[in-house]
C-alpha cells in the first residue's frame, strides 16, 4: 500500500483508517517518515472518533482529521481544496 | 485593482499573464491548442513549482482565430474569444521577457483593450482554478466503496485529478 500511495505522486491523500490489513494511522506514519518524507496535505477520514488518541495522532502526523458520521463530502472537498 | 481572497493562492503557487498575441506567437508557436507544455516543448509533469497561464484572445472579429472557446466575464460591450490557454513552468527570465503583470493586477474582465487584435483578457477565476486544478493529483485511500465513488466524483467536477484506491 505504501508503496502504491507514494508511487501516484499524489498532491494530496484522502486516507481511510480503516484499511484492509492496513491501519491508515500506521501508513500515514510510515508518509511521514524519514524514508518516504511526504509533506504534502493529508486529510484522515474515520468512524473511529471515539477511538483515544486518533485526532492527537492525526495532528502530530501533521493531517486533517474528519468524522465520516458528521462530514458531509463537499467539507473534505473544500479542504481540500484550500491546502493545495 | 480589487481582487478576492485567491490573492494569496495565487501568489504563492501561479502568475496569471496576458500577452499579446503578435510575438507570443513567434516565441510559442510550437505550443498547442489546449495542451500542456514547458517552454522546451517537454510535457508539464506536475504542479510542484511555479507556472506562467497565458490567456491569448482575439477580438470577435479577428480573422485569425482558431477553434475558439466563448468567453463571458469580461468588458461590457465587446465580445472575445479565448484563442489559446498556454500553461509553463517558468523562470524569472521568462517572466520578464513576457512582460507579466503583478498579481494585484488581478481582475475578472479585461485590464485593456484595444482595436488592433491585442485583447488583454483574464479568464474569470473561477474557470482558472478548474484549469489549474487539472495538474492537481488527489489520491483518495477509501475502503468504503460508496463513500470512494461520491469524493471520486466530487473531486472530479471540482476539476481535481483523482486516483482512487481500496
Amino acid at each position: 500500500m505504501l508503496k502504491t500511495v507514494v508511487g501516484e505522486k499524489p498532491d494530496a491523500i484522502l486516507l481511510d483508517l480503516m484499511l484492509p490489513g492496513r491501519d491508515g494511522m500506521s501508513l500515514l506514519a510510515d508518509l511521514r517518515g524519514q524514508d518516504v518524507g511526504y509533506t504534502k496535505p493529508v486529510i484522515v477520514l474515520t468512524n473511529l472518533s471515539g477511538r483515544g488518541g486518533l485526532l492527537e495522532d492525526a495532528k502530530r502526523l501533521d493531517a486533517l482529521y474528519f468524522d465520516k458520521a458528521t462530514t458531509k463530502i463537499q467539507d473534505v472537498v473544500a479542504a481540500v481544496a484550500e491546502r493545495l | 485593482m480589487p481582487h478576492s481572497g485567491v490573492g494569496k493562492w495565487l501568489d504563492d503557487q501561479v502568475l496569471i499573464q496576458t500577452a499579446p498575441f503578435t510575438g507570443v506567437e513567434d516565441h510559442l508557436g510550437r505550443l498547442q491548442l489546449d495542451e500542456c507544455f514547458n517552454i522546451d516543448g517537454t510535457l508539464v509533469p506536475s504542479m510542484s513549482y511555479r507556472w506562467c497561464l497565458i490567456l491569448l484572445a482575439y477580438q470577435e472579429s479577428h480573422p485569425r482565430f482558431e477553434q475558439p472557446v466563448k468567453i463571458s466575464g469580461h468588458t461590457p460591450g465587446r465580445s472575445y474569444l479565448l484563442h489559446k490557454v498556454l500553461l509553463f513552468g517558468m523562470g524569472p527570465e521568462r517572466s520578464m521577457a513576457h512582460g507579466s503583470f503583478p498579481v494585484t493586477q488581478l481582475s475578472g474582465d479585461c485590464v485593456d483593450c484595444d482595436d488592433g487584435g491585442e485583447a488583454y483578457l483574464w479568464y474569470t477565476v473561477y474557470m482558472r482554478f478548474k484549469f489549474l486544478r487539472r495538474f492537481k493529483k488527489i489520491l483518495v485511500v477509501e475502503d468504503d466503496r460508496a463513500l470512494r465513488q461520491a469524493l471520486v466524483e466530487k473531486l472530479r467536477y471540482e476539476g481535481f485529478s483523482v486516483v482512487a484506491v481500496e
